[in-house]
């Protein structure tokens, strides 16, 4: 089976094709195919087509005449364009003298400007190219000296090539070189007059009106064609940046194989994450920690971001930024390490020691913070039938803080009979909550845990988990931790929106969750009370919330709760461990005072050590 | 003594407490055994929760009772999965694109009415209460208030760090920006000091606890 030509793009394509794979358009039939059926559907100008390509044999002109009265619009527009771009090819394949002269625009556009350009400015270039002592024609001199500059891109070269006198583009011309040159001035004058000044005969009236812009424009563009420095054409002038993005470069600029530095997957030996594989270890990345090759006098460095930086050095390499020798710095770094233990063994002696010494007795404040007087007071107005929502997020590290800052709250509401709702923001926090509940219950014989407490579990999502409970707490916490409809169960039976619940006491460590809350819960249509236990870090950011009134009140920390234990009159933990807690306290506080006097005099010692010796 | 569970877990926390203390010492096999029973404890417990609390309370069960409307977080979650494969991982890209915008637009929108405003009206509500007074209290409560609002003015200017380009000379701010900001600069100084000393107490309030959990032990097995 023979491949069929399309008629539109003279491309090859398949023999059972229809249409050709480049352009679309219908394929005639091939000779396999039927006659008869093919030259139904194929129009009859394809078929002629077809015939002709089939035999070989030109039709008649008449017929062809017929057929090109027969072809549609488009394919005769693009057989004429076809047609025209053969001749044009063929007329420079076989272009002969007459074919090099230069076509009608190039003479026009010089005209009438010859008079105002300085020739001495082309023929200076010329001629000092010549002394160069270079082998080159004159046409190349110009193209070099002048051309370029002339047009900034190069193109006149090629226009010297295109439309230019053969005799001067063409060195080996059997012409005499006077007349070369005498060629190449010529030239010279054709193609920078075009350019620069603009044809004055082809301006627009409004511009041709104003002779002083004109003469100026000329003038400027003859200063740049002169004195333009003659440059590569690959060579562009460097961009002039600030010092702060010459800084900035990528380090495979810096250092070609740091981007191919791979971390190793190993095993840490030491420290909190030893015995895990695949961790990003300190020690990989101070080996990957690599100084770029910068000028320092591009970067202005002042003196304080040089000590951050002295800081940050010392941070990473604790060793090696000392000038210290090794048994120096072996010294010094035993009296690091001595200290660290001294200062825990101290720490942990004074949190000791009241428990084993009953003599130590804590000043204990007389006057309680109105944060926790306005939760107390909140507390003892709650209805005894109406839930409250315990919403928890904190750090199993920080339980401890908050176990004992939550007691008085939550056995004042065990007292009061009050039911509970527990939700966990975090995954551990309900379960280090349940645990807590539950001790409080077996001190209370009143109420019964089961009875009293329904646990909703972990919810998820953060915020927007957040805002679901907010806007629908049913479907937001189906279930509790049992599996089983938490919205059935005795404490929450009445409870339809978060409005329902008496008060949302929050605990946690961390303001930015109470803040979520305050900002969620604002989106209620009746926002409910909010009362909060925090750790004693969290207190400073949570208080102006306590000041603006978006939360009724809070207890902070172990000084928190013995606060809310004096108001009860219930003695707590928090009471009973307050001598140790003081103690532990004041012991750190001088302990930090004391580091602040020696640094002091270490500081003032090495000033006048300096002075001294300069 | 009879046996019983919680001597057990009292038996158990003592001894983790110990190894956990044993740190001060300098880093040694058993605070690194403690470690990675926390890391390994903590990661079995969160798959529990999150199997329980999450896929068969939220996803599960209302699939079972026919609920449709927990197919689109399905197919959401499902979609987001594919970004444990690098061939597939666009296919993530639109529930992610969901988190995030939904994140951001829920942050914002609570930042701004919960925070910005409930601040802005706290500020003013101290010169409201201080109307409402009368005599000396009411002369305390407008200190407070303008003690209240110079530092709110002074913290935001110490972050105004926009300065006048002079020729020759380095950018400096204005001269009375920086008069503000150095006043806010001792706010901010006050601030930080506060929450040092408060993360100061609160790890101090966790060693007082273990101490007195060890102390109540030891005690309890000395009688």
């Amino acid at each position: 089976m023979a491949d069929l030509r399309c008629l539109i793009c003279n491309r090859v394509n398949d023999a059972s094709a229809e249409r050709c794979w480049y352009c679309r358009s219908p394929l005639p039939v091939s000779s396999d195919t039927p006659a008869s059926d093919a030259q139904e559907k194929i129009p009859p100008s394809f078929s002629d087509a077809n015939e002709e390509l089939r035999t070989g044999e030109k039709p008649p002109d008449d017929a062809i005449e017929q057929s090109e009265e027969e072809v549609p619009e488009w394919l005769a527009r693009i057989r004429e364009l076809k047609a025209q771009e053969e001749q044009v090819s063929r007329q420079g394949s076989d272009r002969g003298p007459g074919a090099d002269q230069p076509p009608e625009w190039l003479p026009n556009l010089s005209r009438g400007e010859l008079d105002s350009i300085e020739k001495d400015q082309v023929q200076k270039a010329l001629i000092e190219d010549q002394e160069s002592g270079e082998n080159a024609s004159a046409e190349t001199s110009f193209r070099d000296s002048v051309a370029r500059p002339v047009t900034g891109e190069g193109v006149a070269a090629k226009d010297i090539e295109a439309f230019g006198d053969p005799g001067a583009a063409d060195t080996t011309h059997p012409k005499s070189a006077a007349q070369g040159e005498q060629a190449a001035e010529d030239e010279a004058k054709k193609i920078v007059e075009p350019v620069f000044p603009i044809p004055v005969d082809d301006l627009p009236d409004w511009l041709s009106e104003e002779p002083d812009l004109i003469e100026k424009i000329t003038s400027k563009a003859q200063k740049l064609a002169t004195t333009a420095p003659p440059h590569d054409e690959d060579e562009l002038e460097k961009g002039a940046l600030p010092a702060w993005l010459k800084t900035l470069r990528p380090l495979e600029a810096v250092v070609p194989a740091a981007s191919e530095q791979e971390i190793p997957s190993s095993t840490d030996q030491e420290g909190v994450l030893a015995g895990i594989s695949g961790t990003l270890r300190s020690i990989d990345l101070e080996g990957r920690q690599i100084n770029p090759a910068l000028n320092p006098h591009d970067l202005v460095v002042t003196p304080a971001q040089q000590a951050n930086v002295d800081l940050l050095n010392d941070l990473i390499h604790p060793a090696s930024s000392t000038s210290l020798t090794q048994p120096v710095l072996n010294k010094k770094m035993g009296g690091k390490k001595f200290l660290k233990a001294f200062i825990a063994i101290v720490m942990l002696l004074s949190a000791l020691l009241p428990f084993l010494n009953q003599s130590f007795q804590a000043v204990i404040p007389e006057l309680f913070p109105k944060e926790v007087v306005d939760a107390y007071g909140f507390i003892q107005e709650i209805p005894a039938g109406k839930p409250v929502l315990i919403a928890v997020q904190y750090e199993a590290g920080l339980a401890g803080e908050l176990a004992w800052a939550s007691e008085p709250v939550i056995e004042n509401l065990v007292s009061r009979g009050i039911p509970m709702a527990v939700v966990s923001t975090n995954v551990s926090g309900y379960a280090i909550l349940e645990e807590q509940l539950r001790r409080a219950f077996t001190n209370d014989s009143n109420n019964q845990f089961e009875e009293k407490v329904i646990n909703l579990g972990y919810l998820p999502g953060g915020t927007i988990g957040l805002i679901s409970l907010v806007r629908d707490p049913r479907e937001a916490v189906p279930f509790s931790t049992a599996l089983e409809p938490a919205w059935e169960s005795a404490p929450l039976e009445n409870v339809a929106e978060i409005s329902d619940f008496a008060a949302v006491l929050l605990l946690t460590d961390n303001p930015e969750i109470l803040r979520a809350w305050v900002e969620q819960s604002g989106r209620a249509e009746i926002p409910p009370p909010l009362l909060a236990v925090v750790s004693a870090q969290a207190a400073p950011l949570v208080q102006p919330y306590h000041d603006s009134g978006q939360i009724r009140g809070f207890i902070a920390g172990s000084s928190g709760a013995l606060s809310y234990q004096m108001i009860r009159q219930v003695p707590g933990k928090a009471s009973s461990t307050f001598t140790s807690y003081q103690l532990a306290v004041l012991t750190a506080a001088l302990l930090i005072f004391l580091g602040g006097v020696v640094t002091l005099i270490n500081t003032a010692g090495t000033g006048i050590k300096q002075k001294g010796g300069g | 003594m009879t046996f019983n569970t919680e001597i057990v877990w009292l038996v158990i926390s003592f001894i983790l407490t110990l190894a956990v203390f044993s740190f001060l010492l300098g880093d040694n096999p058993f605070f690194r055994f403690v470690s990675a029973l926390l890391i390994g404890i903590t990661a079995g417990y969160f798959t529990v929760v999150i199997i329980y609390q999450v896929l068969l309370a939220r996803l599960a069960v209302p699939l079972l009772q026919g609920s449709r409307g927990t197919l689109l977080p399905l197919l959401l979650s499902g979609l987001l999965l594919m970004k444990l494969s690098p061939r597939l991982s666009r296919w993530g890209n639109p529930p992610m694109a969901l988190l995030i915008g939904v994140g951001a637009a829920v942050a914002i929108g609570g930042a701004v009415l919960g925070t910005l405003f409930g601040q802005v009206k706290g500020a003013l509500a101290f010169f409201d209460v201080a109307f409402s007074q009368s005599g000396s209290s009411r002369a305390l409560i407008m200190v407070e208030a303008v003690f209240f609002l110079l530092g709110t003015f002074t913290t935001l200017f110490y972050f105004h760090f926009s300065a006048r380009k002079v020729k020759g000379k380095e950018p400096r701010r204005h001269w009375s920006i920086g008069a503000l900001s150095s006043i806010g600069k001792v706010f901010i100084s006050v601030t930080l000091g506060a929450v040092f000393a408060g993360v100061l107490t609160a790890t101090i309030t966790a060693l007082v606890e273990r101490a007195d959990f060890l102390v109540t032990t030891i005690t309890a097995w000395v009688r």
